[in-house]
């Protein structure tokens, strides 16, 4: 029962984004990108791939290939007006649906985040180098204008958005989770990102009023996408140099917390950084060294009790206290009534 | 015949009136009867863990001893101490805490004949099933007299030098009056210690059955006499050892 009804939302979820993409689809029919006449300004893009995110790859098909196919449809071209275009874009939110499975979500780490953007890359390149071929094959555009009037455009333009939008949507949607390493690295991105678009945007713009060679500005683009993919990687390699000996130090304290002291020697190489993380986990190891000494030498301490009488002295005393007349009317007394108390009884 | 149980040290601190009102509370939530006696007559304590006011008691032990009311006329229930586990009841049975009593006490002294007779009809009149007397440390003639007229006696002793000699007096002392019973409580053990290790040196050093190891505890400390600690903390592992020697000493 519980699964049908989240069925039966999801369904509904994906049709009505499919029908929201398909509207601005329409809507943005007319910004076409320098040189296309065909390939236009859809930042919706994100759509399609944060629905395959949020609920798989089947969602991320429906609602991309749907919403593409209801552009044509409300344009009145009719729906089958592009198949092979609304095809790709339901791989675009297929391929980004794949994220569950690789470990892209949710995303708490920036190995994660890494293969978020890997995936997010590929969803805006592999679908749309499909439909470009096949215009292609059939015969209805040369090579040079596949290339720069069809796919460079879609693929520089697409992929800029996700990377821009897809994760602050995902913060929404709380599947990026908030850990020293994501922290780390959101910053930076969001300003790297931000950007790269603006001047993407403006160029865009430029080329349009100075009629530059299109040529000229994808190239442009792609060399721009190139630098900031390598611009990523540098960062991400150095954000997790930050963060992998935080994250090994709670690892370390969580186990010395169990009272498992044999793992310190995994801080040795973070001892050595001249940073403050290196001066942190030394002091840190050391700490842990003199707790486990003191603990050891508690243990060792006193194990054993050992017990000395001083018998002589022992009978003397006893001697002193049972001699006194007091002491023997008491003890006669005592008897007496234990007698009596055992003649009650029975 | 009700059980009459001494708890006893031969140094003060050892922790016989909490252990005492310890005892008397778990016999009280399994059901039975039970009176305690404040027999330290030079330095009353046992009532503040029962929660009572050193004024809250209309007659003391001395009132009885000295022929102004009858023993039942003492005795203030105590019960509501254990916050609804109790399925007995206790009794508490306080000295007085007046200097002038103390002092006249300690001059005159008091008769065995009309202390064990006050003890009886207590029993009888609130119809106890346990009176656990808290004695003064020491083995002056009052103490005698209390260990002389029960049927059980608990020695308290510490694992610390200050108690051997003493503890081993004890022994010796109980054995001669024909205690029917007795046994050693070890009290406030540092947790470093062996317990099973202790127990058998102790037993084996005094010829003499051990009922309990105690460890020493914080939150024992920590309760400062203010409260019973095994209604307060009734799954420590204290309280279980305790449970144990309350199940020993009736056996
Ligand atoms: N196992 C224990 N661990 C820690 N503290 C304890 C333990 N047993 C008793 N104490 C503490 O020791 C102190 C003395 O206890 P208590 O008054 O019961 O001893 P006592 O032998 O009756 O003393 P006195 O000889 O003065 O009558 C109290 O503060 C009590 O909380
Ligand atoms: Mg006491």
């Amino acid at each position: 029962m519980g699964t049908t009804r989240k069925t039966i939302t999801i369904t509904g979820v994906c049709i009505a984004v499919g029908c929201f993409y398909g509207f601005t689809n329409f809507l943005s029919g007319k910004y076409n990108l320098p040189g296309c006449s065909f390939a236009e300004l859809r930042p919706q893009v994100v759509l399609p791939m944060f629905m395959g995110i949020l609920y798989g790859p089947l969602a991320g098909f429906v609602s991309g290939a749907l919403g593409d196919m209801l552009g044509y449809a409300i344009g009145g071209k009719g729906p089958f007006f592009a198949i092979h275009w609304s095809i790709a874009n339901g791989f675009m939110g297929l391929i980004a649906g794949l994220a569950r499975y690789v470990g892209a979500r949710p995303v708490a780490a920036i190995s994660s985040f890494v293969k978020l953007l890997i995936l997010l890359l590929l969803a805006s390149s592999i679908p749309f180098a499909f439909s470009t071929g096949v215009e292609y094959e059939l015969g209805r555009v040369p090579f040079h204008q596949a290339l720069f009037g069809f796919f460079l455009p879609i693929f520089i333009t697409d992929t800029l958005w996700a990377f821009m939008l897809v994760p602050p949507m995902m913060q929404v949607a709380g599947l990026l989770i908030s850990r020293i390493e994501t922290r780390t690295i959101l910053a930076v991105y969001y300003l790297l990102i931000a950007t790269v678009m603006a001047t993407w945007l403006s160029s865009i713009l430029i080329t349009m009023q100075e009629e530059i060679q299109v040529e000229e500005l994808y190239t442009l683009g792609a060399v721009t996408l190139v630098v900031l993919i390598v611009g990523l990687a540098v960062s991400a390699v150095s954000a997790k140099k930050i963060t992998a000996p935080v994250v090994t130090l709670t690892n370390v304290a969580r186990q010395v917390a169990h009272g498992d002291y044999s793992h310190v020697s995994k801080l040795t190489s973070i001892r050595n950084r001249p940073d403050e993380l290196g001066t942190m986990a030394a002091v840190f190891s050391d700490m842990v060294r003199s707790v486990e000494k003191r603990e050891e030498e508690l243990k060792q301490e006193v194990k054993t009790l050992k017990v000395r009488i001083d018998r002589s002295k022992q009978t003397a005393d006893l001697e002193k206290i049972t001699g006194s007349d007091y002491f023997k009317l008491l003890k006669q007394k005592a008897g007496n009534l234990r007698r009596k108390a055992c003649m009650n009884d029975s | 015949m009700a059980d009459i149980i001494s708890v006893h040290s031969f140094r003060g601190g050892t922790g016989k009136s909490n252990t005492s009102a310890n005892l008397a509370a778990l016999y009280a939530m399994d059901g039975l009867r039970v009176g305690v006696i404040d027999t330290d007559i030079q330095s009353p304590g046992i009532h503040v863990i029962f929660g009572l006011n050193d004024d809250e008691a209309v007659y003391s032990l001395n009132d009885y001893l000295w022929g102004r009311c009858a023993i039942q006329q003492t005795a203030c229930d105590v019960s509501y101490a254990l916050r609804g586990t109790c399925k007995g009841a206790v009794y508490l049975i306080p000295s007085s805490v007046n200097a002038a009593d103390i002092a006249r006490v300690i001059h005159d002294g008091y008769d065995i004949d009309l202390l064990s007779d006050g003890f009886r009809e207590l029993i009888q009149a609130l119809k106890l099933d346990i009176l656990m007397i808290d004695t003064h440390p020491g083995l002056n003639e009052e103490t005698l007299l209390s260990i002389a007229i029960s049927n059980v006696l608990l020695v308290v002793m510490r694992p610390d030098y200050q108690d051997y000699q003493g503890t081993g007096l004890t022994v010796e002392v109980a054995r001669e009056l024909e205690v029917p019973r007795m046994m050693i409580l070890i009290n406030k053990v540092p947790l470093t210690f062996d317990l099973e290790q202790i127990r058998w040196t102790v037993a084996d050093t005094y010829n003499c059955p051990v009922a309990g190891v105690v460890p020493h505890s914080d939150e024992m400390m920590g309760l400062a006499s203010h409260d019973i600690f095994a209604v307060r903390y009734a799954d420590h592992p204290i309280v279980t050892e305790l449970r144990l020697v309350a199940k020993i000493l009736r056996s």
